[in-house]
């Protein structure tokens, strides 16, 4: 399939093939493919750039699923590094944001599988963030966590999700799809929920009425076919279900895991992958250049390659820096704001769900 | 403003590409070296400064024959640094243009290479240690990462510049 041929399926609003991925991921010339993402990124968002104010907590680090893809886990509670963090603790980190005056508005939650907690860590977690932020959205456990809870506390994936919303989680983030693919999962994450699985949390968690993102993971062992197949996975679950806000790509990172042999993915595969990602995913309102795990330099550029949203100011990120990312650990608002603007773009604070959290200061009305 | 605010960066980008690979047959080229060897030519440029003067300052590099290294004062911002790229390709269609990895790094560097550079430069070696402690922020790369980078931006990778080096 030619590039042109492409083209005038993508202006046609047609949905591309798995031909078609295939063919932008091998296509030799990057320039021409992000070109093409961006006309349909300026299509759906004009220069508009999302960000947000959120905060990471990562509960604990402990994990039964032992990835070779990981550098942030620890086998037992035993080990040197592992922690477990105290309600009270995460409760402190997101009390010394606000108090700091930061208008957060969003705390992101993922961690580690581990077998040693009750559920009622996890809902009181979310119950004493709600406490001291009542209006705050708390996007937290990826489908593997929830898939973990559904075994662990013998519930079904639709009761944990129930108790989890009742006690204030809003909505799921992406991470866990690492490669929609059976023969890559069993290579890089044995022990983690199947594919299939992944898809049943977030099909569920729609249906429920929660939003949710999506992510892939790549540069591990995976073929550029595999990559495009996991893309139309997360679109035919999509035209199922709507439920998907934001695509996510994330590069692998080797070092401090099982997998340290691998190179990073370099920038021009990162750039080629959100724009492949924007054009097949025509029916995933955003693509986030995700700034911890591309670097800063490639997540703006990666703002003219079909991404709209460079996600938040973050702060504590671990689980990326662990792998050695060499991205700060926070951005402030009007960093974020600057960096964006200097693309060419024009930087908008939302919300969770892509509403308007707050004009920027000085910025043209979008 | 920036020089890249409101720009469109793939009109410059495809002509700085095609000129590029068009300049040396396809080739793209690794040079190893500790420091820039002494007639690389470097041709500074400061974030948010306006295009007009990066237009004039690149006019007066009439060093043409010696490879030209964009090279930037300050932390190097990402689409800045592809626009200059693409404009010092623009200015001078035949002559090396280089990225500094070393300055760049070797991530934002590879993505000048689709933007109208053709070699790189710096500490290119047989083996490297995993980027970890110290070593976390080491561009150093190997031979077959340094070829590995040129070949996924369509150039044949070639080790040193040709003879001559110029046009």
């Amino acid at each position: 399939m030619s590039l042109a041929a492409i083209a005038s399926k993508v202006g046609a609003g047609e949905p591309l093939s798995l031909a078609d991925g295939l063919a932008l991921f091998q296509h030799p010339n990057l320039v021409e493919v992000g070109a093409l993402a961006n006309q349909v990124r300026e299509r759906l968002h004009g220069s508009r750039t999302y960000f947000n104010r959120n905060l990471h907590i990562n509960p604990t680090n402990v994990c039964v699923s032992a990835c070779k893809l990981c550098s942030f886990s620890r086998r037992s509670a035993h080990d040197a590094g592992a922690f477990v963090l105290g309600i009270d603790e995460a409760v402190g980190k997101l009390r010394a944001r606000l108090a700091a005056g930061d208008r957060v508005t969003e705390v992101h939650i993922v961690g580690g599988l581990h077998d040693g907690l009750p559920f009622a860590y996890f809902t009181g977690l979310l119950l004493a963030l709600k406490a001291v932020a009542p209006g705050i959205a708390i996007k937290a456990f990826s489908a593997v966590e929830i898939f973990f809870f559904h075994r662990l506390y013998g519930m079904s994936i639709e009761e944990v999700l129930r108790r989890l919303q009742s006690a204030g989680l809003d909505s799921l983030p992406g991470g866990g799809a690492e490669i929609l693919s059976p023969r890559v999962r069993k290579a890089i994450c044995p022990n983690k929920c199947e594919a299939d699985e992944w898809l049943e949390v977030h099909r569920t968690a729609h249906r429920l009425g929660m939003k949710s993102n999506c992510t892939m993971l790549f540069g591990t062992v995976e073929t550029l076919a595999e990559r495009a197949e996991h893309l139309l996975r997360l679109r035919d679950l999509q035209a199922e279900t709507g439920g998907f806000l934001a695509f996510i790509p994330l590069p692998f990172h080797p070092e401090n895991n099982a997998l340290g042999d691998k190179r990073v993915p370099t920038a021009a595969e990162s750039l080629r992958t959100l724009a492949v990602a924007r054009l097949l995913l025509d029916n995933v309102p955003h693509i986030k250049a995700y700034w911890v795990s591309l670097g800063l330099a490639t997540a703006q550029t990666g703002l003219w390659f079909g991404a709209d949203d460079f996600d938040g100011t973050v702060s504590e990120e671990k689980i990326y820096h662990q792998a050695g990312a060499q991205t700060p650990q926070a951005l402030a608002p009007g960093e974020i704001a600057r960096i964006i603007r200097a693309a060419g773009r024009i930087p908008v604070e939302r919300d969770t769900f892509y509403g308007l959290a707050s004009p920027v200061a000085g910025e043209e009305a979008v | 403003m920036s020089p890249t605010a409101n720009a469109d960066i793939f009109g410059p980008g495809r002509e700085a590409l095609a000129l590029a690979r068009a300049a040396f047959g396809g080739r793209g080229f690794f040079v190893s070296a500790r420091a820039l060897p002494a007639d690389f030519v470097r041709a500074p440029y400061t974030f948010g400064e306006p295009e007009a003067a990066r237009r004039d300052r690149l006019a007066a590099l009439t060093v043409v024959n010696h490879p030209i290294v964009p090279t930037p004062v300050g932390e190097p911002q990402g689409l800045d640094t592809i626009a200059f790229f693409a404009a010092g390709r623009s200015a001078f269609p035949a002559a090396h243009i280089v990225v500094d990895l070393e300055l760049l790094g070797h991530k934002l560097g590879q993505l000048c290479l689709s933007f109208g550079a053709d070699a790189i430069v710096g500490m290119i070696v047989d083996q490297r240690a995993l980027r970890l402690g110290e070593r976390a922020g080491s561009n150093e790369l190997t031979r077959d990462e340094a070829a590995q980078l040129l070949r996924a931006s369509g150039f044949e990778p070639c080790e040193g510049l040709p003879e001559g080096r110029g046009p």
